[in-house]
């Protein structure tokens, strides 16, 4: 009869979950190889690992409670520290004024310079060289708005609830910005618009900043687009 | 803070059984309770072990609702043969750490720093959980056949 070595289960389990020192990774290795009955057990092991550690993925997409969202953002505590993403928020806000100083409102400045954010009081809206822009351009392709001001598309996404939207970027440098614009009848909303780390030159390419990510996650359904499919929702008119 | 929601509303999911408005109301109290430290402690709440903290508010949470309470949720209705209502249907304790130690990925010590316990007995249990699974899983395989 066969020697069968044996093993613990909470060993096997460890090791099944990757979790052993490597010196008792290899003599469980080296009982496996003289044992069928073991590495059978292992497989077991492994294959209800997988099985449970999947059993809640669909879970990790589902859209978050408002109470969820309200406590995150530490708006139940007292006085609490002002928390990154309460930082980050407030920047975007600072940024979206600062946008619509710097960029959106013609001024004897930049007479050249676009309406490129209108603010309504349902909210903001993208202009007539932004929603162009939004309209008709590809991931990746560069175009330029109004004097010479690079914008280019991140990426376009299909939100819960039905309808798409898009991640893109302008201007240059430090004064780089990214916001997510989703399509609402024959416009665009502005959802997010925040500027890129002013300490670091901001190249394009850099990541987006938190606010933009936040919002994405919460917001996406699936995966992005393909090329294929972002070119026949452009050629449909966003239909 | 905010990255870390979905994983806590997973874990609370499995905490609950599967009620979704508990497991909302355990992950904002879970959160109130963290701002509520890191005010005091002046503490900084991006650290590595932030998921542990909250994983460790959320079971506490839970334990002392399940011991203060008798109106719970009714636990979710799944599916009987999936994975899921397998894991659901585990003792309290079994369904703890095998949300922590197979879904949430969390070794045994960090799973024993979440239960205030040592990592030895969190391996033990694991030990242990992980046969309460899989005779679950086979049931359910069985029941399924059977169908």
């Amino acid at each position: 009869m066969p020697d069968i070595p044996f093993v613990p289960e909470n060993k096997l389990v460890a090791y099944a979950d990757g979790f052993l020192p490597p010196t008792e990774m290899a003599e469980v290795e080296a009982a496996l190889s003289r044992s069928p009955a073991l590495a059978k057990r292992v497989a077991r092991i492994k294959q209800t690992r997988e099985r449970a550690a999947a059993a809640f993925d669909d879970t990790l997409t589902q859209p978050l409670a408002p109470e969820i969202l309200k406590a995150a953002g530490g708006a139940a505590a007292p006085n609490p520290r002002p928390s990154l993403l309460w930082i980050s928020i407030a920047l975007a806000i600072m940024a979206v004024g600062i946008f619509i100083g710097r960029v959106s409102v013609p001024s004897t400045l930049s007479p050249n310079s676009p309406h490129l954010v209108i603010a309504t009081s349902r909210g903001n809206y993208a202009g007539p060289e932004l929603t162009k822009f939004l309209d008709t351009a590809e991931s990746g392709q560069q175009m330029q708005l109004g004097s010479n001001i690079p914008a280019h598309i991140i990426l376009t996404f299909a939100v819960r609830g039905g309808g798409a939207c898009r991640q893109f970027e302008v201007g240059l440098e430090k004064s780089l910005m990214s916001g997510v614009a989703c399509r609402e009848a024959d416009d665009w909303r502005i959802e997010v618009l925040a500027r890129h780390d002013s300490e670091a030159d901001s190249p394009a390419g850099t990541p987006a900043p938190e606010p933009i990510n936040v919002m994405i996650d919460s917001m996406i359904e699936g995966a992005p687009y393909e090329a294929e499919q972002e070119r026949a929702i452009i050629a449909a008119r966003w239909k | 803070m905010l990255r870390l929601a979905p994983r806590m509303r997973r874990f609370a999911l499995v905490l609950t059984q599967g009620a979704p408005e508990s497991a909302n109301a355990l992950v904002a109290a879970a959160y109130d309770i963290l701002w509520r430290k890191f005010a005091k402690n002046n503490a900084r709440c991006d650290s590595g072990d932030l998921d542990i903290l909250a994983f460790s508010e959320m079971v506490s949470l839970w334990r002392d609702h399940l011991s203060n309470t008798d109106c719970l949720e009714p636990p979710a209705v799944q599916p009987p043969s999936s994975p899921k209502a397998a894991i659901l249907s585990l003792a309290i304790d079994d369904r703890v750490v095998i949300g922590l130690m197979v879904i949430e990925r969390l070794n045994a010590q960090q799973t024993g720093a979440v239960l205030g316990i040592s990592a030895q007995r969190a391996a033990q249990i694991h030990s242990r959980a992980r046969r309460a699974l899989d005779v679950a899983l086979s049931a359910n395989r069985r029941a399924e056949g059977a169908a």
